[in-house]
């Protein structure tokens, strides 16, 4: 089981229309907001890391949510948590191969 | 003599001390503290070595609690110092590559708050290691092989 | 996998998440992740260990710390966390805490030679008592001493400064912060008229240049240096220089390194300013509006005694270094004098005496210091060549003098420990006014500090000898009248002759005019150079030395009574960082077993002494000052009638249990639910700290030093603020009509600091008309010649030593030490050597040396890899170590302005055991 903590953006006007849209996704939890800023956190739990990533995407797909980005991840197994590293991080450029990624060799 | 001993004992087990050692007799300076020495005297410093095991063949070592900052298992041989132009440690932490979360002497993936810039942009977590974080030895240290001068109890 | 424990987990990734982005969470739903988290109470705390002041919040169960974390919150760190304060939760843990008042006994009875043997408070006070009316029959006030401390939180500075010069009516208190920040306060107050930086920690995001000089701040200051590396990583055109005795840490991410031979700072720092006037890049529009040139003497001593006769023999030469001093080329040059004079040190005792003198002169005066003959004497390392040093150090010009360019420059202890310390404190000031950069967004002299409250208690406090709150002064009979008056006492209470420095403390103990001293939140007989004769002072002389602590360190060792402190998290208290922020806290957990705060321990001691006692005619020796009898205080008793006072009322009537401040009750609804045991012990109903705060907040509100009501630094918004607080409004830099309510309106800048701002003038020389002309709303521009270090390498001595700390540890190690995970990444201090220094003395990495000095000699084990690299011809070793006790060899030779040790530079041998 998959659990992650993900922060939305949306002009702050959309806030509320924005939350009913989420908690209308599947296994989706609006936990707190920030109206003023347009800041929604949500939980969402997930099967399986693709479901997870397939969440994350329909929940940036929403009308009006300017971002939508993984905080935090967690995963259980076995009975133990351990936190674990946003799938998105995989794409962290230059990290695989170069000794030092290209945004720190000047 | 004795008697005023035990009066102050009495004294102290009514208020409650805990461990009182009124009535015993007293410590001497040279049995306090660290240095099992007294203020005169010239102790020979213990020698000590830090883990020489290569990463990836170290266990990772206990956390101190929930929320602390990982030690490094390994030998930092060439890793260290992390200098503008190279920190070695980010070739396997900083690499989803090698991030296989259960096998056995893989490295420990950074948590996202090390891609969160928590000053200019607290909101999001990005693809890079923030720079406030960048070097790893302010927070993460090598673990020398001697035993705790006093116990901790936290 | 239950439902509870399913939402649990939720509960808790939501939090989490909220609280990483900076979401503001209510209370209610800070209390159901309380719930989440297995009953964890969370509050917001700040970093027990060094200047950098960062935020932390802890969780707590059942009266036991459970974790901290760095808080996101927090301006300061932004919920990063170094090494150290990771383990703030842990180091009040340690196994052999102190939990009883400990007393030397033989027979029941106190005994020096004694062991220590528990006992009750009641009997550890009777004893102190007992001594110090012994003490105070014999030698008055001045009999007494207190060690106090750059860690004592604000309440604990002030209660120990009020009892003393107050109560005792004796100024011996002075704090560990003389070793620490002393240079930097006489370099403000001479420059500014006022302490403490204009800037913030912000300058680190608005500039692009900053200059490290004798700051090892990857070690010493971690967040800051996290904030630093995050500029040099994001902002392409920053550039980090770091100018150091020795390669350190902060080379590893500096862009230009310049290692220079002890106390030569103070010829490059003459070469950048000559620059600055060779290349016409002198600011003159802010130069003529805001600043003077001035000087003062050179002929001022080190610090040292006058007399040899307590020195051992082998101290002797440099001892009389102290009164003639023979001039090398270097010094002769820059004071128009020929190499090998000998020159009376004439102004040992009026060595902060100075005088305005005309631009002409300040520019003869930093005309020799050129490029070859700065150069020729600053290169520290002899591997690396003439030509190299002299493109680095002229690099270091151009960074300053670039137009285009905002410069800060940071230090520390390499400039305050220093025997001219305040002079370089005064000469970055040089540069930076001359350039007319300072006291904007990114532009600025930035003195740090190394202690966690150096700046909110031992300075603005005032817990110096000679200091009153707000940075007002023993011997200015206007500043003793207002504290008189807002402490309610009667006039000439207050003891007008400036009290013993800390070293000077130690040398009081030594020859017999201090004989009851009381060390509270420091480890003073660790600290403090030349420790061999301290110790034995205490040990084997007629004295009563009471050290509260927390842990049994070298000064517990020494001490006749040790007194069981509570540690930081264990009592109210606030600190102040070296961007004038003042953060407070709550009491998270009660202290172990009898251990009581150090307010407790003094409030509860002043019970024991009566007005009658302390307030008649006083003998004090040298006493000289306009309105009093030679060696007099006068009797103010019937004064004190008049006042409404009895001669039985005891000084915590008078001075703590006024009628003012029992008017802040406990419990009080800011409490949320934490306790305070100091008012319950007591058995009060005022809420001591509080009262505490406020009646010390009055001595600065509208006086330039302007605190927030205690209420405010507790509300759930506020991560501490940076006085001067007006109107509700922080102050981001000071001076700057932009940012500072003081400042004058129309001036753009107004550096308004009061104090020293009527000078004679003169030349180079001296005062030539001694006349005094008002310099209200400028700053100084002082020249200041080099000056050799007293002690150097000999053919006996053949090394520098130079002292300090390590990131793993926290100053002596007593609380740091005791945590396994930080004694293991640092388990005793090396000695940090050069490899063919070391071949060249049969010693090999890892292998156990003597190092020794004039002063004493111990042992260490040699390193010749690891963080820090050497110049051949100098060692290092940290101070953290008591079983590495280097301040046995260090000389306490002082700035003999600010009086602080120069820990930085002695002469030692090292061979093989």
């Amino acid at each position: 089981m998959n659990l992650s903590g993900i922060l939305v953006l949306v002009p702050p006007e959309q806030t509320q229309s924005t939350i009913t849209l989420l908690n209308a996704l599947p296994g989706v939890q609006v936990h707190y907001q920030e109206p003023a800023a347009g800041r929604i956190v949500v939980v969402q739990e997930a099967e399986s890391t693709t479901a997870e990533i397939d969440g994350l995407k329909r929940i940036q797909a929403l009308p009006k949510v300017l971002s939508a980005a993984m905080v935090y991840h967690y995963f259980e197994d076995e009975g133990e948590i351990v936190a674990g590293i946003p799938p998105e991080l995989d794409e962290v450029e230059g990290s695989k191969n170069n000794r030092v990624p290209p945004f720190l060799a000047q | 003599m004795k008697t005023i001993h035990i009066l102050i004992g009495v004294i102290l087990m009514t208020v409650g001390l805990t461990g009182a050692q009124a009535g015993q007799p007293g410590v001497a300076d040279k049995d306090l503290g660290l240095s099992k020495s007294t203020v005169f005297d010239t102790p020979s410093p213990e020698a000590f070595a830090y883990g020489e095991a290569s990463p990836g063949s170290g266990n990772t070592l206990p956390r101190a609690y929930n929320g602390a900052p990982p030690q490094i298992p390994h030998s930092v041989k060439g890793f260290i110092p992390v200098t503008a132009r190279s920190n070695t440690c980010v070739a396997c932490h900083n690499n989803p590559a090698m991030w296989g979360q259960k096998a056995k002497g893989a490295p420990t993936p950074m948590p996202p708050s090390h891609y969160t810039d928590t000053r200019n942009a607290p909101g999001s977590v990005t693809k890079k290691l923030i720079g406030a974080r960048f070097v790893c030895t302010q927070c993460h240290v090598p673990q020398a092989n001697v035993e705790p001068l006093v116990d901790n109890t936290f | 996998m239950t439902t509870t424990r399913r939402d649990f987990l939720k509960t808790s990734i939501a939090v989490a998440t909220a609280a990483t982005v900076g979401i503001p969470l209510s209370q209610s739903v800070l209390a159901q992740a309380t719930k989440a988290n297995g009953d964890w109470r969370w509050d917001k705390g700040v970093c027990r260990f060094c200047g950098v002041g960062c935020g932390i919040m802890l969780a707590t169960k059942n009266g036991r710390i459970v974790a901290t974390k760095g808080d996101p919150d927090a301006p300061v760190n932004r919920g990063l966390n170094c090494i150290k304060g990771y383990f703030n939760g842990k180091i009040l843990y340690g196994k052999d805490r102190l939990t009883q008042p400990l007393m030397r006994m033989q027979h029941g009875k106190f005994d020096k030679k004694g062991k220590f043997t528990s006992v009750t408070w009641e009997r550890a006070f009777d004893e102190m008592e007992r001594q110090l009316r012994k003490v105070h029959q014999e030698l008055g006030p001045t009999g007494m001493a207190i060690f106090g401390s750059g860690q004592y939180t604000i309440q604990e500075g002030y209660a120990s400064a009020k009892l003393i010069k107050a109560g005792f009516r004796s100024n011996n208190i002075d704090p560990n912060a003389r070793h620490c920040m002393a240079s930097a306060v006489a370099g403000f107050i001479q420059t500014f008229g006022i302490d403490e930086p204009s800037g913030n920690y912000d300058d680190i995001e608005h500039t692009d240049t900053m200059v490290l000089w004798g700051a090892n701040m990857a070690e010493m200051h971690p967040i800051l240096w996290s904030r630093i590396a995050d500029r040099r990583l994001s902002a392409e055109r920053t550039r980090i220089v770091n100018i150091s005795t020795f390669r350190n840490m902060s080379s590893d991410l500096a862009d230009l390194e310049i290692i220079i031979r002890p106390q030569t700072d103070l010829a490059l720092q003459n070469y950048i300013a000559r620059e600055i006037i060779q290349r016409d890049a002198v600011n003159w529009d802010f130069v003529n509006k805001h600043c003077v040139f001035a000087t003062g003497p050179y002929d001022i001593g080190a610090g040292m005694r006058a007399t040899g006769k307590f020195a051992f023999a082998a101290e002797q030469d440099i001892q009389a270094k102290e009164l003639v001093r023979t001039l090398d080329k270097y010094e002769a040059v820059a004071q128009r004098r020929k190499a090998g004079d000998k020159v009376n040190q004439e102004n040992r005792g009026k060595a902060g005496r100075h005088w305005t003198i005309s631009f002409d002169d300040f520019k003869k005066a930093v005309a020799p210091y050129t490029l070859d003959f700065v150069a020729a004497l600053a290169k520290g390392d002899p591997d690396e060549s003439m030509d190299q040093f002299k493109g680095k150090v002229k690099q270091l010009a151009d960074l300053y003098i670039d137009a285009n360019r905002k410069v800060v420059s940071f230090w520390t202890m390499g400039f305050n420990q220093h025997q001219r310390g305040t002079w370089v404190n005064e000469q970055t000031y040089m540069n930076h006014l001359l350039l007319g950069k300072q006291a904007t967004p990114g532009n600025g002299a930035f003195s740090l500090t190394g202690q966690p409250s150096a700046c909110g208690t031992a300075r603005e406090v005032g817990t110096f000898a000679h200091r009153l709150p707000a940075d007002m002064v023993v011997f200015n009979p206007k500043h003793r009248a207002r504290a008189e008056k807002l402490w309610n006492l009667p006039a000439q209470t207050v003891n007008p002759k400036v009290g013993s420095h800390m070293t000077k403390i130690m040398r009081d103990l030594e020859d017999g005019s201090v004989k009851w001293a009381w060390v509270q939140v420091c480890n003073p007989f660790q600290c403090t150079a030349n420790a061999n004769h301290w110790i034995k002072a205490a040990r084997e002389m007629d004295n009563f030395i009471i050290v509260s602590e927390a842990y049994p360190g070298i000064s517990a060792k020494v001490a006749d009574l040790i007194l069981p402190s509570a540690m930081i998290f264990e009592k109210w208290g606030g600190y102040g960082n070296a961007e004038r922020r003042t953060q407070l806290w709550r009491e998270q957990v009660p202290p172990p077993g009898q251990a009581r705060s150090d307010v407790w321990q003094v409030l509860e001691f002043s019970k024991r002494f009566k007005l009658k006692e302390v307030w008649g005619q006083q003998k004090i020796p040298r006493l000289k000052a306009k309105g009093f009898e030679d060696d007099t205080l006068p009797d103010v008793l019937a004064a004190a009638r008049e006042m409404g006072y009895s001669p039985e009322s005891t000084l915590y009537d008078v001075l703590f249990a006024t009628a003012g401040n029992k008017k802040h009750k406990w419990p009080d609804p800011l409490a949320k639910g934490h306790d305070n045991h100091t008012v319950k012990s007591l058995g009060e109903n005022w809420f001591v700290e509080k009262a505490l705060f406020e009646e010390y907040a009055g001595f600065g509100r509208d006086h330039m030093h302007d605190l927030a009501p205690f209420d405010v630094y507790y509300r759930d918004d506020v991560r501490g603020l940076k006085w001067p607080v007006v109107n509700g409004k922080e102050t981001q830099w000071r001076f700057n009509e932009k940012y500072d309510p003081y400042v004058k309106s129309g001036s753009g800048f107004d550096f308004y600091g009061p104090a020293l701002k009527a000078l004679p003038s003169g030349d180079l020389d001296g005062v030539t008309n001694a006349e005094k002309t008002s310099l209200t709303g400028k700053a100084k521009i002082f020249f200041r010649p080099y000056a050799a270090p007293v002690e150097q390498p000999d053919e006996t001595y053949d090394l520098w030593l130079t002292t300090g700390r390590v990131l793993e540890h926290w100053h002596s190690g007593t609380m740091t030490r005791r945590v396994p995970e930080l004694h293991r990444a640092a388990p005793t201090a090396l000695l940090y050597i050069h490899p063919a220094d070391a071949k060249a003395r049969g010693l090999d990495r890892k292998d156990m040396a003597w190092i020794e000095s004039r002063r004493g000699k111990i042992k260490a084990i040699v390193e010749t890899k690891g963080r820090n690299t050497m110049p051949k011809g100098s060692v290092f070793v940290p101070w953290f170590d008591e079983s590495v006790f280097i301040n046995k060899l260090t000389l306490d030779a002082t700035c003999p302005i600010s009086k602080q040790t120069d820990f930085k530079k002695c002469a030692v041998k090292v061979y093989k055991t």
